[in-house]
């Protein structure tokens, strides 16, 4: 091998692998240790996550990536690094109690690192499954019988998922022979759209397992079913990553294996392209409906987020990255600091049915007059309220609705936003406007994840200025 | 003075951070000194806008995303001016009628950032700016209604909301989709409203329908026009006394100014060709709310219905598309912000005291309350529309100036002075006078305190003041409303629309000379040209004297 390709592949890959050396160090360092100590192994997995965001500063890493593996690779450690901070609590949990769970949340974030690079479907598999087993595990550590029954339910459909994926690309590799995806784009994108249909077969299922595969990991519509689930069983720090992480990571690889379809001029028999658009009307309008039902808070947040997942599908459909981008980054700040809010409330009876029932939520109000105004201004910004956060991102994606000429679209999403806020209000409604006295969170909250809290409500508020910023950076932003 | 308008709308914002540092009481009184500062800002700028000048004042652009046309630009013209008047005043009034003992801070904060939302709203010149005021507007109200309300508050306050709000996404569809126009016909992204007014764009007449259709929608639910306001009655009944004030005194212009703002110079061909639909529906509002309001036994109630009625008249006014309709229809937002404003807060004062709103149980009100019931028959004869109050100088322009478009729709609509003279006196009559039915309770009742005869007295005084002299507000609006009617006319496509426009305004308007691809509002040019009449061009300050003569002999006419 010549140097110069060793050096493209260690800038590539260098992230990654300074986040699994990472993680075998923190696990050693807990082997080694006389006693667990929390603080230790949260700050050396912060070390590891700001040293690999530092590399992926770095120019040769940014010349060796394409644009969409780089923006995907920022919010995924900048999301990870913000929702690891979030675990210096002042209550005890046990599964942050386990010294296993940071050396797998390291190998997690490796594993999506390596899934954004999408050059060789092989690797992209290894990623992928790098990526969503250590989730499982850290799912179950809290020994509760939710967290478990919500491990199994990840770890199985996740094998499912990965089943599909691993036959899609069994597939692909069964029509070109190469694994390499850069390599033969041209050719598929031509042989999609102007193919004789008998003769696309082959490639067209391909693409639909691979569809199938990855929609497990987003969480569209008829693939969400473990979201919710897995949402409850975990904490709100573990939900808030699974809610961002890897969606973001299935995402960049949905742009990279469909953009180039759907960018192109429409032709007649662009199936991949209408199958997307089904796809992402369902995910937009069906768990919106559901979140309207929904008694926990943490449950219609799930709903939320896979309709949220609809909307970033939406920007794939619209042939524009860039606007994921920034609609990620808006629904990571709203996110971040909604799950960090939650977090600041532990229940203090772990085993009623709901953590966070909106019951409980009566009166929070009169009792946390900030924490409650904090909720509010995350909800508002995630129902899409002008000027908050996620508004922005609603705005750049009907613009360029608008601009490709999809007027339903726009409509449909429009009319969405206006279901969303229903159920938004819900949680606002339990805690200003009912009456209840009786406590049932304890105080979990402590200067760093206040801290958290602070950030992001200032971002949304400001988000206006977060948008003109991201601007600069991302020239055309699909205008 | 140039950051007038940003320091107008940055005073109660940054006011309401520092609420938290005080107690209830506390509060209060700084909600009191921040507004009355607010008022004298307002009044400030008043005295310097100059009035005789067409161009927009106190132009203030800071660019945001300047990509996407997402700047901060503020302005003021006649007409928002004194819709700008109109908040800091009501809200000053507010702020001092504020009786709450316990959680008065909450209530401060609403109020003081429900006044800096909306003066936000009034002087924005970019549409998305707009927009985010019209929504965000909604919060505040929300919360006065779910934690102060009585009756099925939640249910009825996230009715509000989510009417509201589903309605006025379809206006951001609306907004964004004029911005694509400008993208595809300018080459830029532009939210700026004086990018879109200055004649470069052309909206086809198809279009145009459809984005007027999405901006009235919204419109309609706000100001609200008949078949869209099941959710008013309820909200205005079981808001908190302010509550129901902000909504009928200041919520409900932003509808009227929404239309006098945006719908009519952006879609004036489609605003001529709905007019028709909407008078009627204006007509149905007036008449159909007035019969209503006859029915009704609660007072708050009856005070509701003849607001949604007596907006009915301002729609009118508005869609006169002439001088004297338009200036009737902004007079009149001002008439009936002040007195259905005044109102609420009258039978606000009796549900403190009594604690109930049916007017079954009161009755003989009047010899336990004398100043009470002065103040309540002033405040009433100005919303009935008696001469010489504020409340029938709007009315009257505003069917004068529809006159020239249909003379039966406008005897129609101007049965409002009997229905609302018949509906509004049997009110009085059955509170005020008779016997007393519930002695416990009426025989004890105290009259006025001396805040509340501040406030009645400030209401009054207004009432009168502008009544006898209409001319304080008439004059300055005049040169903005000209412009106004002048860029329908000039952006109008459509050779009907521009003889319907110009058949109602006798042939005198003024066009503005259509500028290219330019920037902003200030660089148009106004020229006037009379277009049908007057061939020869006539200096715009002569103009404008003759105009306010024809105007002054015009409202003396009214005195008389």
């Amino acid at each position: 091998m010549d140097t110069q390709i060793f050096y493209n592949y260690l800038y590539m890959y260098m992230p990654s692998a300074i986040l699994v050396f990472g993680a075998i160090i923190v696990m050693f360092s807990n082997v080694f240790a006389s006693h667990f100590s929390r603080n230790t192994s949260l700050s050396l997995c912060m070390i590891f996550i700001a040293s690999s965001m530092l590399f992926c500063l770095s120019v040769g890493h940014i010349n060796s990536v394409s644009m969409i593996t780089l923006s995907a690779e920022y919010i995924i450690l900048c999301a990870s690094f913000g929702f690891i901070f979030l675990t210096f609590s002042k209550q005890k949990f046990i599964e942050l109690q386990t010294q296993e769970f940071y050396p797998l949340y390291l190998f997690s974030i490796a594993g999506f690192m390596l899934m954004v690079h999408g050059g060789n479907l092989i690797v992209v598999l290894l990623g992928l499954e790098i990526g969503s087993l250590p989730l499982a595990a850290m799912l179950a550590f809290n020994r509760r019988v939710y967290g478990i029954e919500g491990s199994i339910k990840y770890f199985v459909s996740s094998a499912l998922a990965s089943i599909f994926f691993i036959l899609g690309i069994m597939l692909f590799y069964l029509y070109f022979g190469d694994f390499s995806l850069q390599r033969n784009v041209a050719e598929y994108k031509e042989v999609l759209l102007h193919g004789y249909i008998m003769d696309i077969l082959l490639l067209l299922f391909s693409m639909l397992f691979i569809l199938a595969g990855l929609g497990f990991k987003v969480s569209l519509v008829p693939w969400h079913s473990w979201m919710p689930d897995v949402y409850e069983a975990s904490n709100p720090v573990l939900a808030g990553y699974v809610s961002v992480v890897p969606k973001i990571a299935g995402f960049a690889l949905f742009a990279m294996l469909f953009l180039p379809l759907l960018q192109s001029e429409s032709s007649s028999n662009n199936y991949i392209g209408s199958l997307v658009k089904v796809l992402l009307c369902i995910t937009i309008t069906l768990p919106n409906i559901m979140a309207l039902v929904q008694k926990d808070v943490k449950r219609m947040l799930a709903f939320s987020s896979i309709s949220h997942s609809g909307f970033a599908l939406a920007c794939i459909y619209l042939g524009s990255f860039d606007t994921l981008v920034l609609y990620w980054v808006l629904f990571l700040i709203t996110n971040l600091g909604a799950f960090a809010m939650l977090w600041m409330n532990r229940p203090i009876d772990y085993h009623a049915r709901y953590d966070y029932a909106f019951q409980r939520f009566y009166g929070f109000g009169k009792a946390h007059p900030i924490m409650a105004l904090g909720m509010a201004l995350f909800m508002l910004s995630l129902a899409g309220i002008p000027p908050f956060s996620i508004f922005w991102g609603k705005i750049f994606i009907v613009t360029s609705a608008l601009q490709q000429g999809e007027i339903t679209l726009a409509f449909i999403m429009m009319l969405n936003s206006a279901i969303a806020v229903c159920y938004y209000l819900k949680l606002i409604v339990a805690m200003y406007f009912k009456q209840g006295g009786q406590r049932f969170y304890e105080d979990n909250s402590t200067a760093p994840i206040r801290f958290v809290a602070l950030l992001c409500a200032l971002l949304c508020v400001g988000s206006i200025f977060v948008v003109s910023y991201l601007f600069k950076y991302i020239p055309m932003l699909g205008i | 003075m140039e950051y007038l308008l940003s320091l107008i709308i940055g005073c109660p914002l940054v006011a309401c951070l520092f609420i938290f540092m005080f107690d209830d009481s506390g509060a209060k009184r700084f909600g009191r000194i921040i507004s009355f500062i607010e008022l004298g800002l307002v009044v400030a700028l008043w005295i310097s806008y100059r009035s005789d000048v067409a161009d927009t004042q106190f132009f203030t652009k800071i660019f945001l995303i300047p990509e996407l046309g997402i700047d901060y630009i503020v302005f003021v013209d006649g007409i928002s001016l004194f819709l700008i008047v109109l908040t800091a005043f009501i809200i000053f009034l507010a702020n001092i009628y504020l009786q709450r003992r316990d959680d008065a801070k909450p209530f401060v904060v609403c109020l003081l950032g429900l006044e800096a939302i909306l003066m936000a709203l009034f002087v924005s010149q970019n549409v998305l700016m707009f927009y985010a005021c019209w929504e965000l507007a909604l919060l505040p109200v929300l919360y006065m209604v779910g934690v102060w309300g009585s009756g099925h508050k939640i249910y009825i306050g996230l009715k509000f909301f989510v009417y509201t709000f589903a309605s006025s996404l379809m206006m951001l569809l609306a907004i964004l989709y004029m911005g694509y126009l400008c993208y595809e016909q300018l080459g830029h992204w532009s939210f700026d409203l004086g990018v879109w007014t200055s004649g470069a764009l052309s909206i086809p007449l198809e279009t145009q329908i459809w984005l007027f259709l999405g901006f009235f929608v919204s419109i309609a639910v706000k100001i609200p026009i008949i078949p869209l306001h099941t959710w008013l009655p309820h909200i205005y009944s079981e808001a908190p006394a302010l509550g129901s004030v902000m909504l009928s005194a200041l919520l409900s212009k932003m509808g009227t100014y929404a239309i006098l703002r945006f719908v009519l110079p952006l879609f004036p061909d489609a605003s001529v060709h709905f007019m028709p639909i909407i008078s009627v529906l204006a007509v149905i509002m007036v008449i159909y709310a007035g019969i209503i309001a006859f029915r009704q036994k609660d007072i708050k109630k009856v005070i509701a219905y003849s607001s949604i009625s007596h907006m009915g008249i301002v729609v009118l006014g508005i869609f006169a598309f002439n001088n004297e309709g338009i200036s009737g229809a902004v007079f009149m937002m001002i008439a009936h912000g002040i007195t259905s404003g005044g109102l609420f807060m009258l039978a606000g004062m009796l549900y403190y005291r009594t604690m109930t709103r049916h007017v079954d149980d009161f009755g003989g009100v009047a010899e336990v309350m004398p100043h009470y019931a002065t103040f309540f028959a002033i405040v009433m004869l100005s919303n009935v529309g008696l001469p010489l109050t504020i409340g029938f100088v709007g009315e009257f322009l505003s069917l004068y100036g529809y006159f020239q478009t249909s003379p039966i729709i406008t005897a129609l609509a101007g049965t409002t002075l009997i229905i609302a003279a018949s509906y509004m006196l049997y009110l009085f009559k059955n509170v005020f006078y008779g016997v007393i039915k519930n002695t416990q309770t009426l025989s004890v009742l105290k009259d006025l305190n001396f805040k509340e005869s501040f406030v009645l007295a400030m209401i009054a005084l207004v009432i009168i003041w502008f009544g006898v002299f209409p001319n304080a507000l008439l004059k300055p609006m005049q040169v903005s409303v000209q412009q106004l009617v002048g860029m329908t006319y000039t952006l109008a496509q459509d050779e009907a629309t521009k003889a319907h426009i110009s058949k109602v305004n006798n042939g005198l308007v003024m066009t503005m000379t259509k500028v290219g691809n330019l920037g902003s509002k200030d660089e148009n040019i106004i020229s006037e040209s009379h277009t049908q009449n007057m061939q020869s061009p006539l200096q715009l300050n002569g103009y404008v004297k003759a105009l306010h003569g024809a105007h002054d002999s015009m409202t003396h006419d009214i005195r008389e």
